[in-house]
């Protein structure tokens, strides 16, 4: 799952060295647009939707991770 | 009455005084040309004509009136941008209620005291808020729901369905006339971002709010695809995008997510896209990465070169790369408006080499929100335009002052603050600035302490600040922004701690640090990704303050 989620960001915004620790804002310097973005990506991979005042609550990597888990999306 | 526009001897514009005018004016003048397309989440194009638009109005405004809406009345609207939300927006404007557009971005408890502090009593909701609002139709704040999207399941919520099914059937028996409704009637409420810990709420009547977007339109010619992803609950989204849009019979393209902005923006093939910095920076980056990926970026980096050197020397820029490259990336857009926030000079250039010109402009809310813009046949890169036509501006020590009927009526139930920020009719913006010889306006920074971030949004530190003291490891706060690139409003929010002393004791500064990351990190999981703070730095003294025991805040930054 973290090598599905650092492709996606690769492609969207051209970040590297993505961890489970890395926090889109503080880490990566994103800016809203860019976390949209990246949320934007992983809805179609999964063929899902993400609301986007949840997006508020996905700070770091691990926090995607768990948010899918729990919508039951494990594997890529 | 139709006026001659500054910009070509043959574009004419319209001007209304009353929402009921525009209505009928727009679907007499475009009839059946395309007023209003979105994309569903299956890219399924939608299209309302102006004919569509404006008899979906009508019916929805007749099925309020029918459920006993009385003019005057305040009616909330809070959902993500829709062709609904305009619908209801103009459906309530026109039979002289007063729309109040609320922040959707905003924590739940704001939301509802929004609500409740507007006096709305009818509330226009997307099923997103429902839940969220339920507790106000319980206690009685407000007396009906109306749900946008969604089968109604509770007491007191009624499908928009239903109204637009019973206002259509009267309609078609008997229709009702365009409603008297008057020049001064109030159309608007819309929140500020604030300086003190409540926004306010400015009221803009409907002679002001039209106005300001048919004075805009002597300004600026818009083509003919417009892209608008910019929400709705702001000014500049409502009035100067979407209204703007509809009284040049312009064909709109709205996006209801930002998730989805880029995907749109490639969808609708848009000549003309209004906006703020953020997005066309984004835009830029997307560029510039795919360029890299495919191993051209130096090559471009030269061609750039060459062709602002070209434009230096008054030399045609017309390289074949440069027009392939904005084909690609960038399709059919033409004109970007860019607002809300300061557009880097480097980044406009650079557009215009691509073949797209980039209008900077200048709005507040209190102002409906246009104050000046550039014009497609005079524009001055760096400048935010010539003044609006019917307002004054003078400077006041520096500061932008104006004058005209688009600045607000006052703010809702606040008259201290209105009294404070009227005087004499004059609003005083708290932006500084000065005018050259041809009477463009230059932004030079802001007197009050307001964060100005690149998409427009800004926030006063004092609500950050607020929430931060209650953390009891902090005994004084300041929260600003910390310069992250070359401009003002390129900024990563910042708290500058001093904890206290009695709590910290035995504490190593990693220890204090790390306990109150953990506490930032907990307010900041309730805001929205702008409004979450990046930085927080430990003082070791307490800040400098002023006699009356305020933090300075221009001395400790």
């Amino acid at each position: 799952m973290l090598q599905l989620i650092q492709d996606i960001i690769y492609n969207v915004t051209g970040k590297q060295g993505i961890t489970y620790e890395t926090d889109f804002v503080q880490d990566l310097a994103l800016n809203s647009f860019d976390v949209m973005n990246i949320i934007s990506a992983f809805e179609d991979h999964f063929d899902t939707t993400i609301p986007t005042r949840e997006v508020w609550h996905l700070h770091q990597v691990k926090d995607v991770i768990d948010y899918l888990a729990q919508k039951g999306f494990t594997q890529p | 009455m139709k006026i001659q526009s500054y910009n070509k001897a043959d574009y004419t514009v319209p001007f209304y005084d009353t929402f009921p005018q525009f209505l009928e004016g727009i679907a007499k003048t475009y009839g059946s040309r395309p007023a209003l397309s979105w994309f569903t989440r299956r890219q399924e194009e939608k299209t309302l004509t102006y004919l569509e638009l404006t008899q979906r109005t009508a019916d929805l405004r007749r099925g309020l009136l029918e459920q006993g809406l009385v003019p005057g009345s305040h009616v909330a609207i809070l959902s993500e941008n829709s062709a609904d939300w305009i619908i209801s927006f103009l459906a309530v404007v026109s039979c002289g209620c007063v729309a109040v557009c609320v922040d959707t971005e905003q924590s739940d408890s704001i939301i509802r005291e929004m609500v409740c502090r507007s006096d709305a009593k009818l509330l226009f909701l997307s099923s997103t808020f429902l839940s969220i609002c339920l507790p106000l139709l319980d206690s009685g704040s407000v007396e009906r729901i109306v749900l946008m999207d969604g089968p109604a399941r509770d007491e007191g919520v009624c499908p928009i369905s239903v109204l637009y099914e019973q206002g259509h059937a009267l309609e078609a028996e008997s229709p009702l006339p365009a409603p008297d409704v008057s020049l001064e009637q109030t159309a608007e409420i819309v929140f500020t971002s604030g300086t003190t810990s409540q926004s306010k709420m400015v009221m803009l009547s409907q002679k002001g709010v039209l106005q300001n977007l048919c004075d805009s339109s002597i300004y600026v010619c818009f083509y003919q695809r417009v892209f608008c992803s910019l929400p709705f609950y702001h000014a500049y989204g409502l009035n100067s995008a979407v209204l703007n849009t509809f009284l040049r019979g312009a064909h709109l393209y709205i996006n209801g997510d930002l998730k989805t902005a880029m995907r749109d923006l490639h969808l609708s093939k848009p000549d003309t896209m209004l906006t703020v910095p953020l997005m066309v920076e984004a835009i830029h980056n997307q560029m510039w990465l795919t360029v890299e990926k495919a191993g051209k970026a130096n090559a471009l980096k030269t061609l750039m070169k060459v062709a602002r050197l070209c434009r230096q020397l008054h030399l045609p820029v017309k390289f074949k790369t440069l027009e392939q490259l904005r084909e690609k990336a960038l399709g059919t857009l033409h004109l970007l408006i860019c607002g809300g926030a300061h557009l880097s000079r480097e980044l406009s250039e650079e557009f215009e080499l691509l073949g797209v010109q980039v209008l900077q402009g200048y709005g507040i809310t209190e102002c409906a929100p246009l104050i000046s813009v550039n014009c497609n046949y005079a524009n001055k890169i760096g400048s935010v335009g010539l003044p609006l036509k019917t307002l004054e501006l003078r400077l006041d020590d520096g500061e932008v002052c104006v004058r005209g009927p688009s600045v607000m009526q006052g703010y809702y139930k606040d008259p201290d603050q209105t009294a404070q920020a009227l005087e004499d009719g004059w609003f005083r913006t708290g932006d500084l600035g000065y005018t050259d010889q041809d009477g463009f306006l230059y932004l030079t920074g802001r007197k009050k302490n307001l964060i100005v971030f690149k998409n427009g949004k800004k926030i006063s530190p004092e609500k950050l600040e607020e929430m931060l003291s209650a953390i009891p490891m902090v005994k004084e706060v300041m929260v600003y922004g910390t310069a992250n690139g070359a401009f003002a409003d390129d900024v990563k929010l910042t708290a500058s701690i001093y904890p206290d002393p009695q709590r910290c004791e035995g504490l190593s500064s990693y220890e204090i640090l790390e306990h109150l990351q953990q506490e930032v990190d907990k307010i900041n999981r309730d805001l929205p990704t702008y409004q979450q703070i990046q930085l927080v730095n430990i003082r070791e003294k307490e800040f400098n303050k002023t006699g009356t025991k305020k933090i300075k805040r221009y001395d400790n930054q």
